[in-house]
């Protein structure tokens, strides 16, 4: 018995080497060609590739070895995914744009590929070009800058945006993705959007999720830039920042779920306090509603003007607090009469919690 | 939400929590549905075939020995250090019964510990891991390093 598993263990299924492969950085994926015969051109076929600068002395070096490992695969394999990380600053994009048109123009990769992300500090040209991929699902940038024209990559589900810069030139009315009909997933962290949109739009008809967070548009920090969304299907939605745009909306969303807003900073500002109640009111299907104790702080400063709002949320059922670490470990927590009854007026039946990381647990509350 | 599922069935209906499961060296198992549920291979039967739970399922790829360890890993949600203790061979008995069950979770968890454990690892680790024997003589090894220099520039190096 133990010698027939031996033997089963001594050559391992290509599928299941691949699949090792394919969690190991490209480098090392390529130096398995030194094992044995048989191991010489595994790497060729790989169906993922982690390329990585890490490994490498520097960025000319990596260059080199980007240049290699994608002309010298093997043409007829395909490729599933594609994963690039560029710690070093690069003078220029040369690198990933050259990556990218070999996803274009290699039909292998170009009909196959479903993941590509990409992490590099540097000036993107040609990303446009992936419009033509047809199984491209999930696309992560990360600290990329480029001028962008509404993206157009029709097959996208999952866009994840981290750290970017957009330069969208003069145009006030922005659609970024209404060439991306099949999306539903959307992250926007720590981005900013240059130019002079005043109205930026989502329309995203099957998007689920949006988080939004620490998003800059116009550079400026008090833009009256509006961000409406044209999401009838949306149902998380997630914002956390130290400022709050005004969002709007023509058709009410009313498949939504849970909405989460973490506001990092507070003041007796009526324009927020207007921003909140709007967005609350969009957000008016939810069953789940995180909120920052901040938030519940801003809503006390205008109790007079909360007693005339009606309260926004039909179905909720479940109010959760957001407490960052620093804030006291107190149990218990003040809600003024008026918001609580702001944020509760419609429901009957509700429970309150704080809500840390993953943990929540009751909390006991207090009518200020 | 195979576990929920589980759940679900569990409270349903008692008998039906545990499967008995045939190991390749005769031992019966009788295994929680929950964990049995990511075992794509047993689940599609079960779902297809409304199957009597107490008639044990063979799986005659699978030891009992392997069989424990990924009940283990599975109850305890694939956890790291209870990883760490395996040999290299039950890393590799793990991950074959992993592709034959098809369960999907486990065989990326264990192909990533793999990858972790070779990363960075000389070239006899690596064919010990793997129980490679190197065929190349020792020109044909020079000469791939030569051909395939970049990528082995560095490694010269250290």
């Amino acid at each position: 018995m133990a010698k027939s598993g031996e033997d089963r263990l001594s050559t391992l299924p290509i599928e299941l080497i691949h699949r090792i492969l394919s969690f190991l950085d490209a480098a090392a994926a390529v130096k398995t060609c030194i094992l044995s015969k048989r191991w010489r051109s595994i790497w060729k076929c790989l169906p993922v590739l982690n390329l990585d600068d890490n490994y490498f002395q520097d960025t000319y070096a990596f260059d080199y070895f980007v240049d290699h490992i994608l002309s010298l695969r093997d043409d007829s394999a395909n490729l599933y995914e594609l994963n690039v990380v560029c710690h070093e600053e690069l003078e220029d994009g040369d690198v990933i744009d050259s990556i990218i048109d070999h996803v274009t123009q290699t039909p292998s990769i170009l009909s196959h590929i479903q993941v590509l992300t990409i992490q590099a500090e540097c000036v993107v040209q040609n990303l446009h070009n992936l419009s033509i991929c047809q199984s491209l699902t999930t696309l992560e940038l990360s600290e990329i800058a480029m001028e962008i024209t509404p993206f157009n990559f029709p097959s996208l589900k999952c866009f994840y945006l981290f750290d970017c810069r957009f330069e969208s030139g003069s145009e006030t009315f922005f659609n970024a993705f209404e060439d991306c009909a099949n999306l539903e997933q959307l992250f926007i962290d720590d981005c900013f959007f240059y130019g002079e949109i005043q109205n930026f739009q989502i329309v995203a008809p099957k998007l689920i999720e949006l988080r939004i967070s620490h998003w800059r548009v116009d550079e400026v920090f008090d833009s009256d830039c509006v961000i409406e969304l044209f999401t009838p299907k949306l149902q998380l939605f997630r914002y956390h920042d130290s400022y709050m745009y005004e969002f709007s909306t023509e058709e009410s969303l009313s498949f939504v779920e849970e909405v989460y807003i973490d506001m990092d900073e507070f003041s007796e500002d009526k324009d927020l306090f207007l921003r909140l109640t709007e967005l609350f009111e969009i957000m008016e299907s939810a069953k789940s509603v995180f909120l920052s104790t901040s938030i519940i702080q801003v809503l006390s400063m205008f109790s007079k003007e909360l007693a005339e709002e009606s309260s926004p949320f039909s179905r909720v059922e479940t109010i959760k607090l957001i407490k960052d670490s620093s804030s006291s470990s107190s149990s218990s927590y003040a809600v003024p009469s008026t918001v609580m009854n702001y944020l509760f007026g419609k429901s009957t039946e509700f429970d309150i919690y704080e809500w840390k990381g993953t943990k929540s647990r009751s909390i006991q509350i207090c009518k200020g | 939400m195979q576990k929920t599922e589980g759940e679900e069935s569990k409270a349903e209906n008692e008998e039906v929590k545990q499967v008995t499961l045939m190991t390749s060296d005769g031992v019966k198992m009788k295994v929680e549905i929950s964990i049995v549920y990511e075992m794509e291979i047993v689940r599609s039967f079960i779902e297809v075939n409304d199957a009597d739970h107490s008639v044990p399922f063979p799986l005659p790829n699978v030891s009992s020995h392997t069989l424990d360890l990924i009940i283990e890993l599975v109850k305890n949600e694939y956890d790291d250090e209870f990883m760490k203790t395996f040999s290299h061979d039950e890393l590799k008995e793990v991950l074959v019964a992993a592709n034959y069950l098809n369960m999907k979770t486990l065989l990326d968890f264990i192909a990533t510990a793999i990858a972790n454990l070779l990363e960075k690892k000389s070239v006899e680790f690596i064919r010990n891991f793997f129980n490679i024997v190197n065929d190349f003589t020792p020109e044909e090894e020079a000469e791939i390093r030569k051909t395939n220099e970049w990528v082995f520039q560095d490694l010269d190096e250290d």
